[in-house]
């Protein structure tokens, strides 16, 4: 099968990053420059859906294919080598990738199309472009890669976008230093990321996941109850355990994961479409795909796994109820994002490892759409984030509302839409989780589940159906956030009241919209074609337990009972939000300001249970301490100042020395040469003399 | 017969004087012959080595070099010409711009 | 093996030198006709668009023990892989050129005839598998070289450049010729015939070399030295580089060390088993090298001046590879990385002198740091791709200068030439800081009221050049692959030496 156009789906987006980032020098007329960006951004990234899609329908029953990623290179070709280390350049193509490419590019095009509308008065319309098609470049390098090291490429690449994308408008102090956030905490997941790969290289010999010889790492750990080395040798179950726990570090940064998760909220700095895309959809979810990749691994240390699978759940649960006291609307959706990621590497840790990238898959579809609605939330109320200021809007904008009631049921569980069934998939399989916790497991993501649709509603409520309170007609642009690119909106709408969006950006919303009501029907247990379309298509690439000797226990509640409960639980949290701010039409809070500001447990959710003053008071002020009290003044002044000043002159004054010999003279030159010459003739005619 | 240690000697003192030549004159016309005579001192060498061996390898290669040679001079000359004719002085000494 | 078939085997140097001569002859029918034009530079660019497609059809031709004209010369995977890398230079310097020459008013065939008879001289440097071969090339190099050194017959520095060069390298080529001299006659063993030719000296040497081959062997050590501008064979380069016109250094910057240093690897190679008597010689020559080249290039304030000092040095990291080849076990790593750097380095100064090319006008070469200073504001793309070239000579990721270094690096690693391996990391250190220096001045220093905007009449060559070399330095900084399939030919033919 010839699969060699599958290349492009990488190098398109690059294309078009190159295209973007360097218009600006040879197309001097600034109108036209955008009007290219606006084809050609959006339309590398389509274009890559396109082959992507074609390239999935032509894979057919195929586990698995290895092309090179250099068009006409083979996939025998090192990209490095140096000594012993290789590393080829290639891509795989196998279903867990193609799923991950669609995504990315399929979510990813779509926002590109919406971003057209959104940062259309942006002075920085060029950039923003640039970066994103950047991102979408990395991102497929990190999920096709066919090695770590691409994959830490791609997963470095992403980082660095997201950083650039948080602080777009870095003339705002506070988006810079979100920026930076980002990145730091960060980096401490991707210390763990490439300690995790020095590992496996020095256990296993190889960072390849599939190599066209059968000796990648992935097919290395493809034996029941051992995994190989490259050669033969067994690697100790006690090294695959440190490897996965240095990996689930990585994932745990990049995906936001309690303790790493407290970049996230302050990432919604960035426009609302980077939000969508970066922080909702595609990469935070990268910690998942690469639990996943690495399934294979994961499988052979349980005490990994139950890491995994706790951590998830406790970071599902504590995000669900930091985001009931948001009031910023972005926040509430950001906190949803690591709960709902918490779900994710639940099911991961109890080795189900496809339901997690079904979660991955509907999550990006009604996640996005929340985020895409919110902004165009925010973009009719000129840069308005706050909840407390919005309300009514559901008769201001229909369309909108219509879209997002679809995207809150669906990630509240509401029966039959696409999250209910990726949820419910995911509960069920930790309620029969291996190590014989599933009971706790299940309780802990049913009452997420509970929490999670109230504050979903929350949210509903608060911006659609409650009393308008603000006055209407006398909006202003507001300085932070989102609203610098409607610096102009003065001009284009003429006057500061709640206007529609443009059709660029509602259409995504529409086809969002479908997705996350039906992906779930249709990929889940009662789709076409018997059911389960996509962990059947997902199997090739995700290691069953199985290959670990691991057993799932029995369930605790047949299917049904678990449907049954499952939307028993999402009506419950969906009508007790209603409920309660049924009662409170007028001030859209249930508790009165002073109440609410006097309540400690709001306090103490508000400031995420603690967790930034506690980094704030250790590493911040702790670190600053250290840094300042005996690095700089004992090591760095004193020592490392003086030996860089000294070295530097001292080189300065050798070559100024030495510049004296070079007198311009030819005979000097000659005699040089003449006494090079002799040295040589000699030393050489001494060494064969001593012999 | 002349042993062939006789004319190797020969050639190894006609290239040290070649050497020193270039070392201390400051015309360069001057320096350029004691260059011809480094030259000639390993043509030496070869025609003698050759008449040792019974071959005419080393002629041969007397050959090949003489014709470099021809080339080098019409070219150096040249250079030395138009420097004359700009400075109308040829003096190595002062040809000393380009230094340190 | 016949002289027709021999002269098949070495097609691109006749294409090369038959372009030569019809851009000779051509000129001078052309003379009466039309004075000044560019048609000899896109004649000499074609001939070596073809030579370049020839050499490019036969990198994967099984010829690995050919040796045409009775082993006189060595045509297999190495050679063309040198010939490529070579004509990529020849073929960029012609196009930069193209503008100099244009911008001087100095625009006469005789200059792209001489540039490609340089060619010729260079690409027979690499095929040479006999000494007095090697002679000849190196000397048909040389004398192009003296001609166009002194291209610009006005300018003192120029005169000056070319006279110094024409004296030192007559000074060289005498210790060269005798060097092989005493060579023929320290292969004469046990009644044999004494040699020149690489392969038969291989199996002449005993264990134990006679004086007279280990002092022929220094003298022609030193000539390829002074090629290659190793110290303290180096003293000539700076002045030279610096007075020739700018293209003609970017040329010799590259060119001439590229043959030097494929002559060299391929005459240690032959000489591997007595490795032990040249090696400590050779190691403290690369340390020398690198040290003085480095030390230097830091306090020069002339950018072409502080460039050829940084070619001093880049000549010191290159003879790594070539002691790296005396071990056995590192011989094809160290031959890949000499080669991969050689690519590199040919690249990267390339695009760095066609950048000065480009910014010099009628009247005024862009040669100080001055001339340069708050370019980014005035020519932003030749600003970004002069810092690409810095950052690749200062091997900084993700350039191909870099991979270079890193190849460098493990194989003297893996050679155990430990004390190299540190010298190079030393002094690169020291390298980052002059080469970032540019980047300063360029980004960060306010340009004077004189400074210089291109004024070229047509920089399209020297354009073309930058942003060739640029892409290619990056692409291979990224992707070194693609060139794997080259390098790895051109090892198999040592191996089987």
């Amino acid at each position: 099968m010839n699969l060699q156009f599958a290349q492009l789906i990488l190098w398109l987006p690059l294309l078009g990053f190159l295209f973007c980032s360097t218009s600006g020098l040879y197309i001097k007329d600034r109108a036209l420059q955008k009007r290219l960006t606006t084809v050609i951004a959006p339309g590398v990234v389509l274009a890559s859906f396109v082959i992507a899609l074609l390239v999935t329908l032509q894979f057919g029953s195929t586990s698995r294919e290895i092309i090179a990623l250099i068009p006409g290179a083979s996939i025998y070709d090192p990209w490095i080598r140096f000594g012993g280390f290789r590393v080829n350049f290639n891509e795989v193509i196998d279903p867990l990738s193609l799923v991950m490419s669609l995504v990315v590019t399929g979510v990813g095009g779509l926002i590109h199309v919406y971003s057209v509308g959104y940062m259309k008065d942006d002075r920085d319309y060029t950039r923003f472009f640039t970066y994103f098609n950047l991102f979408i470049f990395m991102m497929l390098l990190l999920v096709l890669g066919d090695n770590f090291l691409l994959m830490f490429v791609g997963w470095e690449g992403v980082g660095v976008c997201s950083y650039l994308l948080i602080s777009f408008w870095f003339t705002d102090e506070a988006n810079a230093r979100a920026g930076n956030k980002a990145f730091i905490v960060n980096r401490v997941g991707d210390l763990g990321f490439s300690l995790g790969i020095m590992s496996i290289w020095s256990y296993f010999g190889t960072v390849s996941f599939y190599t066209p010889q059968h000796r990648g790492v992935l097919e290395l750990a493809n034996h029941v109850g051992r995994v190989l080395d490259v050669t033969g040798a067994v690697v100790p179950t006690t090294a695959i355990t440190m490897i996965c726990l240095l990996l689930f570090v990585g994932a745990v940064g990049k995906s936001a994961q309690i303790p790493l998760f407290v970049w996230l909220p302050d990432a919604m700095a960035g426009p609302t479409p980077v939000s969508a895309l970066i922080h909702a959809a595609t990469m935070v979810t990268a910690g998942v795909v690469m639990l996943s990749r690495c399934s294979f691994l994961f499988v052979h240390s349980a005490v990994a796994l139950q890491v995994v699978a706790w951590v998830g759940l406790a970071t599902a649960f504590v995000a669900a109820t930091m985001a009931m006291v948001q009031t910023d609307i972005k926040k509430v959706l950001a906190y949803s994002t690591i709960s709902q990621l918490g779900y994710m590497f639940m099911a991961c840790g109890v080795g189900d490892f496809s339901d997690g990238i079904f979660h991955v898959v509907t999550h990006a579809f009604f996640k996005a759409l929340l985020f895409l609605g919110a902004g165009a939330v925010i973009h009719s109320m000129l840069g308005e984030q706050d909840m407390r200021n919005m309300g009514g809007l559901k008769k201001k904008l229909p369309a909108t509302w219509a879209v997002m009631i679809i995207a809150t049921y669906s990630i509240a569980g509401f029966p039959l839409l696409s999250g209910f069934w990726s949820k419910d998939a995911i509960l069920d399989s930790a309620s029969r989780s291996f190590a014989g916790d599933g009971m706790l497991l299940y309780a802990g993501g049913v009452v997420t589940a509970f929490l999670t649709a109230f504050y979903m509603n929350r949210l509903m409520w608060k911006t659609f159906y409650t009393k308008e309170r603000f006055a209407d007609g006398h909006l202003h642009a507001h300085q932070h956030g989102d609203s610098d690119e409607s610096g102009s909106h003065g001009d284009s709408h003429g006057n500061g009241s709640v206007h529609p969006s443009p059709s660029t950006m509602m259409w995504p919303l529409y086809i969002l919209a479908v997705l996350a009501a039906g992906f779930g029907w249709y990929a889940g247990p009662y789709g076409p074609n018997g059911g389960d379309l996509l962990s059947k298509f997902l199997a090739p690439s995700i290691a069953p337990l199985s290959l670990g000797g691991l057993q799932p226990q029995p369930g605790l509640l047949s299917p049904m009972a678990g449907y049954l409960l499952s939307s028993i639980v999402a009506i419950a949290g969906l009508v007790l939000a209603a409920v309660l701010y049924g009662r409170r039409m007028e001030s859209g809070a249930i508790l009165e300001p002073a109440a609410a500001e006097a309540s400690p447990l709001v306090w103490f959710l508000k400031n995420n249970w603690g967790f930034d003053a506690l980094y704030s008071a250790v590493f911040i002020r702790g670190g600053g301490l250290l840094a300042e009290r005996g690095l700089m003044r004992g090591v760095e002044t004193d020592t490392i100042n003086a030996a860089g000043d000294g070295l530097a002159k001292s080189v300065g004054g050798i070559s100024r020395l030495l510049r004296r010999i070079q007198t311009g003279y030819v005979r000097n030159y000659a005699l040089v040469m003449l006494i090079g010459a002799v040295t040589l003739m000699v030393g050489m005619l001494v060494g064969v003399m001593q012999h | 017969m002349v042993p062939v240690s006789y004319y190797l000697s020969l050639s190894a003192v006609l290239f040290t004087i070649g050497v020193v030549g270039v070392l201390v004159k400051r015309n360069p016309i001057q320096v350029f012959m004691c260059i011809e005579l480094m030259l000639n001192a390993a043509n030496l060498t070869f025609i003698a080595l050759g008449r040792f061996y019974g071959t005419a390898t080393g002629e041969m290669y007397v050959i090949f070099a003489l014709a470099v040679a021809a080339a080098e001079v019409s070219v150096g000359l040249g250079i030395i010409v138009t420097i004359f004719r700009s400075r109308q002085s040829i003096d190595l000494d002062e040809a000393a711009l380009l230094k340190s | 093996m016949t002289n027709l078939q021999s002269l098949n085997a070495i097609l691109p140097v006749v294409i090369i030198a038959i372009t030569g001569m019809v851009v000779l002859l051509g000129e001078s029918c052309l003379a009466f006709w039309r004075r000044s034009t560019s048609a000899s530079g896109i004649v000499s660019f074609v001939g070596i668009l073809i030579a370049g497609m020839v050499a490019l059809f036969r990198l994967d031709q099984p010829m690995l023990h050919f040796k045409a004209f009775n082993g006189a010369l060595a045509v297999g995977p190495f050679t063309q892989a040198c010939t490529l890398i070579l004509l990529l230079v020849s073929g960029l310097s012609v196009l930069v050129a193209l503008t100099y020459l244009d911008n001087r008013g100095l625009n006469q065939g005789e200059y792209y005839a001489l540039l490609l008879f340089a060619t010729c001289g260079a690409i027979l440097m690499c095929a040479a598998n006999d000494l007095i071969v090697l002679f000849v090339s190196v000397e048909l190099l040389s004398v192009a070289l003296y001609i166009l050194t002194g291209f610009a017959k006005t300018d003192k520095k120029g005169q000056e450049a070319a006279l110094k060069y024409f004296l030192l390298g007559s000074f060289a080529a005498g210790f060269l010729l005798y060097g092989i001299a005493l060579v023929f006659g320290g292969t004469s063993i046990s009644g044999l015939i004494g040699t020149t030719n690489l392969t038969l000296m291989t199996a002449r040497i005993p264990d134990t070399p006679s004086f007279m081959f280990m002092a022929g062997l220094a003298l022609v050590l030193v000539g390829i030295g002074f090629k290659a501008a190793l110290a303290p064979f180096h003293m000539w380069a700076p002045d030279v580089y610096q007075g020739a016109p700018t293209s003609v250094t970017g040329f010799m910057a590259t060119a001439v060390k590229i043959g030097a240093f494929a002559a060299l690897l391929r005459l240690i190679s032959h000489l591997t088993g007595i490795a032990h008597f040249w090696l400590p010689a050779l190691e403290v020559i690369a340390v020398l090298t690198m040290v003085v080249g480095n030390l230097m290039a830091v306090t020069q304030t002339n950018v072409k001046r502080m460039l050829a000092y940084s070619s001093v040095a880049h000549a010191g990291y290159l003879l790594i590879a070539v002691c790296a080849c005396a071990s056995t076990s590192a011989r094809p790593e160290a031959l890949q990385a000499g080669l991969f750097y050689l690519l590199a380095y040919g690249l990267m100064t390339m695009g760095a002198f066609s950048v000065l090319v480009y910014l010099s006008s009628r009247n005024h070469d862009c040669e100080t740091v001055q001339d340069i200073a708050g370019l980014v504001k005035k020519e932003p793309l030749a600003a970004y791709l002069m810092a690409v070239f810095m950052l690749s000579l200062g091997g900084i990721p993700p350039t191909m200068g870099f991979v270079g270094k890193w190849l460098l690096f493990s194989a003297a690693m893996q050679a155990h030439l430990v004390a190299l391996a540190v010298t190079l990391a030393v002094v690169s250190m020291v390298a980052v800081f002059y080469y970032l220096r540019i980047i300063w001045t360029m980004c960060f220093q306010d340009a004077g009221s004189d400074t210089l905007v291109s004024t070229s009449v047509a920089p399209t060559g020297a354009q073309v050049t930058i942003v060739v070399a640029a892409a290619m330095s990056l692409i291979l900084g990224v992707l070194p692959a693609i060139v794997h399939p080259m390098l790895s030919a051109a090892q198999t033919l040592v191996q089987h030496l």
